[in-house]
């Protein structure tokens, strides 16, 4: 039973089996190389989907197309223009109709942890993993991180040394302060020109309906939205037993109670919280998933696969 | 609720340690930094405040938890009552207060109840005690009772000692008495006294108190007394006007440790003082005073003997009233007069009763055909002598004077007719007739009424012997005062309205017999005229404490409203009471303690023992014991919700 004092979530939930524990996040914790742990666990997402009816589905070819006028010459390919004549412009490799932005929320409150990894770390697994994933498929990957503004604007492309740069991006994210998921979005949706898919990694615990509608304004911009919530395990299920001073990590405000006395009342407001944030996202059109630090990361990549599948 | 190991109480200020933990080691709680807060702050709020209630109610527990352990140690027990037996190894006992006169001596009543308040302060819860006074007599002046508010009101009523005489051993027979009933077997009586010497008188019989009744004499007398005491003053209670009285007598007496080798004595008439006298004590501790002033006049006299010269003054006064009555009137009618003494028949009545200055009555003679109405109602007593008849005026008037309220004597001879005699309505018995014996025979007084007042005063012994006498036949309501020895009546008496008739079977002269020569026969005609004229003389001095002036608690001169006439009385103080010689407390203590008392145990092992009886039927800490679990299990419980 994890606590705020002397938790070890490992211990306490029963091993996955098989290439799934690869993605148990106890597992990837251990691993301080980022690219390495998304490797890690993509690899073992896969190796877990054996005979799974997306095996190619990314695989995109570099094609050429004539020239026009205006191209830059740097595209020509000399050689194929050497052999027949005519003028080819190559096409970049990162130039795939799949652009993946991940925004990250660093805010204070994606630091708590009860045990094992926190919300931040946790996100960073995800958004290293799935962009690991997505460079798999060539498909383009950029990150941006926010608290209450935008910390780092990484665009979206698919060369190898851009997920390189990524992941180092990643393992240099520190904690911000307080959360405004909407300011931040809305500057993304800006820069966003082409059709996109955009993987908000966020706990959602301050102004979740202005985000969810600045989310809605992605939607009616033609992106395609999926939310990915983390929550840890002891947010999710209250497992305090002390009576204990609990403090806002963010606003830093101090609440003393008792949590045998407010468990009840503090599931069913969270369980309220929660079903309002999906019901939200479902309206706005925003696919929705939950992620419990204590669970294998596969949710989130299953959550990308999924919409992937249904035809981004 | 008390307790049989109190010392335990102490560890009720454990139950503070809770409290001043909670109070000064108020430590946070631990501190987490959390996601957000905002799922908490919308919690109820009774929720809270149910919490910071279990807190406080936690608290409350914990101190109760220690405080009963505490009561559980103390082992306490339910019923006061049985716990003040426990506590004080209650008794019942009876404070025994000398109050008489002897105590009035200076200091020693002050004494006597200081020892008792004393005695007060050192009762123990549950005690009962009750007070007894030796005043005019042993008397309860409290029962049993354990309220000490109630005892000290009760010795406050007691702010002198009375002038009354009672033995310590009516006392202590109350207090016995009373504790036979008490409450608890601890059982005591203690004596506060100066054990004077005459108070100890009967205790040297076989009387006992009961057994295990303890007792505690107290002497709170003074060893060194010094009194002079007159103990008693010589004069008749009545006096007849006109007859030289005896001078007063008083006889001083000497009663302290210490002598008194002089003295001066006071006699007060009415009040003032007539003459003095200087008394010489030296070589002797009593001695008798005779007063010059001779009583005369008529009506009452308060006489009082004061000596002064000693400290103890309470019985330096002794009182006498006296009451100076004129002559009684006697009219004789002689019904067989001559000049001849020894024909005259009331030759030896008159001798008898004599006309001289020395005697009480002014007797009168005359002869019936002389008897007037007015000679009647002049007199207070008419003595008929051998009298034939009266005539029917004469009859009657005398019969108004007898129903009046005078004295009829009738002694019928020889002249005296039988039946049909005109006084026959008044006379107590009917002259049957009258009989000469055979010479050599004779009738004497064999019986007469020893409780008739007429024979008060006089011997047994009569030696009267008559040759002749009249026969009589007694009314129902006569009365036969003396019979001869044929049992046939000698005297007859009879009450006639308010006044009285003598009927004899004898005439009063030495006709018949030789009655008038014996020495009785001055003393019973004396007492015969006093019992017609109704001069019967009523006491006129008391003891204190007397059932007849058991009113007056002070000694001196009062006036005592009898049923015939209010008189002028004196109330003295018991003499013995003056005798300031004392006994030892020891010698009073082995004279009434019973040898069959057993030891008591010490005060230590009947304390244990009694906690054992009290503590087994009530267990109580076994109950709270039981209650120390089940709020182990609440506290633990709350505990567990509220902190851990």
């Amino acid at each position: 039973m994890p606590s705020n004092t002397d938790t070890d979530a490992s211990k306490s939930r029963p091993a996955t089996q098989g290439a799934a524990n690869f993605l148990d996040p106890s597992i990837l914790a251990g691993i301080d190389n980022l690219e390495l742990r998304a490797r890690v666990a993509v690899e073992g997402f896969l190796s877990g989907l054996h005979r799974s009816p997306h095996r190619g589905f990314s695989v995109e070819f570099n094609d050429y197309r004539h020239y026009q006028r205006g191209d830059d010459l740097r595209h020509v390919d000399w050689k194929l223009y050497a052999r027949s004549d005519k003028l080819y412009i190559k096409q970049y490799e990162d130039e795939t109709n799949t652009r993946c932005m991940i925004a990250l929320d660093t805010s204070a409150s994606m630091t708590y942890t009860s045990g094992g990894m926190s919300k931040l770390d946790y996100g960073i697994s995800v958004a290293s993993a799935l962009a690991y994933f997505i460079m798999r498929q060539r498909d383009a990957v950029g990150l941006i991180t926010f608290d209450d503004k935008l910390r780092e604007f990484l665009p979206a492309r698919c060369r190898q040394p851009h997920l390189m740069h990524l992941l180092r991006l990643l393992t240099q994210v520190s904690p911000g302060d307080q959360t405004d998921a909407a300011r931040p979005l809305g500057d993304l949706a800006a820069t966003l020109t082409k059709k996109s898919l955009v993987l908000l990694i966020s706990d959602l615990l301050q102004g979740e309906e202005e985000t969810i509608a600045t989310l809605r304004n992605l939607r009616a911009m033609g992106h395609d939205v999926i939310v990915l919530h983390v929550m840890d395990d002891a947010e999710l299920h209250f497992t305090f037993d002390e009576s204990s001073e609990f403090i806002d990590s963010e606003t830093r405000e101090a609440f003393i109670t008792t949590p045998a006395s407010v468990r009840d009342a503090y599931l069913e407001n969270v369980n309220t919280y929660l079903a309002e944030c999906k019901k939200q996202c479902q309206r706005a059109g925003v696919d929705y998933c939950l992620l419990n630090t204590a669970d294998p990361i596969d949710s989130a990549l299953s959550a990308y696969l999924s919409k992937r599948a249904r035809g981004f | 609720m008390v307790f049989l190991a109190p010392l335990f109480l102490f560890g009720l200020l454990a139950a503070l340690i809770p409290i001043a933990i909670h109070l000064i080691r108020r430590e946070r709680p631990p501190k987490v930094v959390f996601g957000s807060i905002r799922f908490l702050k919308n919690t109820p709020k009774k929720l809270i405040l149910f919490q910071q209630l279990q807190q406080w109610v936690l608290l409350l527990l914990r101190a109760l938890l220690i405080s009963l352990l505490v009561f559980a140690f103390a082992r306490p027990l339910l019923n006061q009552s049985l716990a003040k037996l426990l506590d004080a190894d209650p008794q019942s006992a009876v404070l025994v207060i000398d109050s008489t006169l002897s105590m009035r001596y200076r200091g020693v009543f002050a004494a006597a109840i200081a020892e008792a308040n004393d005695f007060m302060d050192n009762l123990g819860p549950g005690d009962e005690i009750a007070i007894v006074v030796l005043g005019e007599r042993a008397t309860v002046l409290t029962d049993f009772t354990d309220e000490p508010a109630a005892l000290r009101r009760a010795l406050d009523s007691l702010t002198e000692p009375s002038f009354g005489a009672s033995s310590i051993r009516s006392g202590l027979a109350l207090a016995d008495e009373m504790l036979a009933a008490a409450t608890f077997d601890n059982r005591s009586i203690t004596l506060l006294s100066d054990f004077q010497a005459t108070g100890a008188d009967g205790l040297e019989g076989s009387w006992k108190l009961a057994p295990g009744v303890a007792f505690t004499p107290i002497d709170v007398g003074v060893e060194e007394t010094q009194n002079l005491t007159v103990v008693d003053v010589r004069v008749p209670a009545t006096l007849i006007d006109g007859i030289q009285a005896d001078p007063v007598l008083a006889r001083i007496r000497s009663s302290g440790s210490l002598p008194v080798e002089r003295a001066q004595v006071s006699l007060l008439i009415d009040g003032e003082v007539i003459e003095r006298a200087a008394v010489e004590l030296t070589d002797v501790s009593e001695k008798v005073v005779e007063f010059a002033y001779i009583l005369e006049g008529s009506g009452e006299r308060a006489i009082e003997v004061r000596v002064q010269g000693d400290e103890f003054i309470e019985d330096n006064s002794r009182f006498a009233a006296v009451t100076i009555e004129p002559k009684v009137d006697v009219l004789v009618v002689n019904g067989e007069a001559s000049s001849d003494w020894f024909d005259d028949e009331a030759h030896w009545f008159e001798l008898a009763s004599g006309s001289g200055v020395a005697s009480p009555f002014s007797v009168t003679s005359t002869v019936p055909n002389r008897l007037t109405p007015e000679l009647i109602q002049s007199v207070e007593v008419v003595v008929l002598l051998n009298v034939s008849d009266l005539g029917l005026q004469q009859s009657r008037v005398l019969a108004d004077f007898v129903r009046a309220g005078g004295g009829l004597l009738v002694a019928p001879g020889d002249q005296t007719s039988a039946a049909g005699s005109t006084l026959d309505s008044i006379l107590p018995g009917r002259l049957v007739g009258s009989q000469r014996l055979r010479i050599g025979d004779y009738r004497i007084i064999a019986d007469f009424d020893r409780r008739h007042p007429l024979f008060a005063k006089l011997p047994v012994e009569w030696s009267s012997r008559f040759q002749r006498v009249w026969t009589l036949e007694p009314k129902e309501d006569a009365a036969t005062l003396m019979r001869f020895d044929d049992a046939s009546p000698a005297l007859l008496d009879a009450k006639v309205g308010a006044g009285r008739v003598l009927l004899t079977a004898m005439p009063l002269d030495s006709e018949w017999g030789d009655f008038p020569l014996q020495p009785l026969y001055l003393p019973f005609l004396h007492e015969s005229l006093n019992y017609l004229a109704a001069r019967q003389s009523e006491p006129a001095s008391y003891v204190i404490g007397d059932s007849e002036v058991a009113d007056f608690t002070a000694v001196g001169l009062t006036r005592l409203e009898r049923a015939t006439r209010s008189q002028w009385v004196a109330i003295n103080s018991d003499t013995g009471e003056s005798a300031l010689a004392r006994v030892s407390a020891e010698s009073i203590f082995d004279a009434v303690i019973n040898p069959e008392n057993q030891t008591l145990a010490p005060r230590e092992v009947r304390t244990a023992q009694r906690m054992v009886e009290l503590e087994s039927p009530q267990r109580l800490w076994w109950w709270i014991l039981s209650l120390v679990l089940l709020l182990l299990l609440a506290e633990t419980l709350i505990s567990n919700r509220t902190y851990r």
